[in-house]
């Protein structure tokens, strides 16, 4: 129907080098991983205003594929497609990752997906950036600076700009990430609410992780991400809840809730949905965090928090 | 663009856009009538199609990454011997899907009972939320879990027969 009108020349490199020397020749390049962001995006097919004239394919990028771990970490090229992470990474990778895995979709989707397209689109932000930020992630960007390529070891938080937008640099390039190997005394949760395919506007996704020390918190982090607005995360909320002592009743759970919010209102505006299902997510960490403080795990019979 | 792949087994080779999608390549540029949903990647599982043997959205693969493989729509797939195995499972269980998603039911359903051929041990749980990527709710899930475990029974036996 369209044949001919403006069709973008395909590249397909594949080394890295190959990928830095095609990136210099093209003008307006659209990096492209797999997944359905091409395909689902406006103005995409056919070409028409687009600010793209030609995509460079990393399929063939041998070198993205990569996956090794030690006792620590767990270090992913960024064409890892989600379906195998979450199968190899099954019994090392914390269990908020894996819940993020599994909240974008069945094998069919995302066998198609890949880890570094996950944390590279910008709208809509999917759910596997707040989980990213909140583990404490790195990735090693690739990028042009004045006509050679650098790369650079960065830890995934630093991908959000201050307005909460994910900035990659032009011909930017994640190519691997790193992650901790889960741990007994992590406690994490993760909040997948609406659906981001269909209604993104409307969609929240939420992560928190925290290290238990019998009733206080250290090292918590919570990162939310409203898919067309951006992410937020805050030292300043994450002060608040390493400072508070648990089990905490009703009145401090709505004391805590009333400040996100404030937090929140302060960077973005959100719908009222959006907001409610926020509040409950919140609920839902405090309710478990009672839990444990209120019971002692054992860790002789290998029970952790997550 | 020119692509050369192989579609209902015709080796074809195609001048196209090269982003654009399979779905509206079979559409459009091959008349065929089984993938007649186009939902700009939203995920309707509509247009599910076996490339490679593996079941994908048509809609979320671009036409350049057709170069070298091989798709089969339901246009052959209803002609072969699983289709037959895949009625058969449907009579005996006594529901069918409907209309609207009959065509793409039946290619995940085969591409799923090829998965627990190879892997026996998936949980019931897995599959029926693999099944659930198509967005139709004429069946049931307990009555979709039968039918891929019957399906895959009837190519067991026919395998055991073979060897």
């Amino acid at each position: 129907m369209y044949e001919g009108v403006s069709s973008p020349i395909i590249h397909r490199p594949k080394t890295l080098s190959e990928f830095a020397q095609t990136s210099q020749k093209a003008t307006s390049p659209l990096i492209w991983s797999g997944g359905s962001s091409i395909m689902t995006g406006k103005n995409t097919y056919p070409l028409i205003n687009s600010n793209f004239d030609s995509i460079i394919y990393l399929g063939d990028i041998k070198e993205l594929e990569d996956f090794q771990r030690n006792d620590r970490i767990a270090e992913f090229g960024a064409m890892v497609n989600l379906y195998d992470l979450a199968n190899y990474g099954k019994n090392v990778l914390p269990s908020i990752l894996l819940e993020a895995i599994n909240s974008i979709g069945v094998s069919i989707i995302t066998k198609r997906a890949t880890l570094g397209g996950a944390l590279s689109i910008v709208n809509p932000v999917t759910s596997i950036v707040p989980v990213m930020i909140a583990l404490n992630a790195s990735v090693e960007l690739r990028y042009m600076k004045k006509k050679r390529f650098k790369n650079h070891w960065i830890q995934a938080s630093q991908l959000i700009d201050k307005n909460g937008q994910i900035s990659i640099p032009p011909k930017g390039l994640i190519t691997k990430v790193r992650v901790g190997v889960s741990d007994m005394s992590t406690f994490g949760k993760f909040l997948k609410a609406g659906s981001y395919n269909r209604s993104p506007e409307e969609t929240v996704f939420g992560a928190f992780v925290t290290h238990v020390n019998q009733n206080t918190l250290s090292q918590a982090h919570l990162v939310l991400t409203f898919p067309t607005v951006g992410t937020y995360t805050s030292r300043d909320m994450d002060n608040i809840f390493n400072s508070l002592k648990f089990p905490i009743g009703k009145d401090g759970e709505s004391s805590l809730i009333k400040s996100i919010s404030t937090f929140i209102d302060s960077s973005f505006s959100i719908l009222p949905l959006q907001k409610a299902l926020l509040e409950g997510f919140i609920e839902d960490i405090v309710g478990s965090l009672n839990e444990i403080a209120l019971t002692e795990p054992n860790y002789a019979k290998g029970e952790s928090y997550e | 663009m020119k692509i050369e792949c192989v579609i209902d087994g015709k080796m074809l080779s195609l001048n196209l856009n090269s982003n654009k999608p399979l779905s509206l390549v079979l559409q459009e540029d091959l008349d065929n009538s089984t993938v007649n949903a186009h939902c700009r990647g939203r995920l309707c599982g509509l247009c599910a199609v076996l490339m490679d043997n593996e079941a994908v959205l048509s809609c979320m693969v671009p036409a350049f990454e057709l170069n070298e493989k091989e798709i089969r729509t339901f246009e052959t797939f209803q002609k072969e011997r699983s289709m037959r195995d895949i009625e058969r499972a449907y009579d005996e269980v006594g529901v069918k899907p409907c209309e609207t998603c009959y065509q793409s039911r039946s290619i995940i359903i085969e591409s799923l009972s090829n998965k627990l051929l190879e892997r026996p041990n998936t949980p019931s749980e897995q599959i029926i939320s693999e099944l659930s990527v198509i967005d139709c709710s004429c069946m049931d899930t307990e009555d979709m879990l039968k039918i891929v475990k019957r399906v895959t029974d009837l190519k067991r036996r026919r395998n055991v027969r073979r060897s």
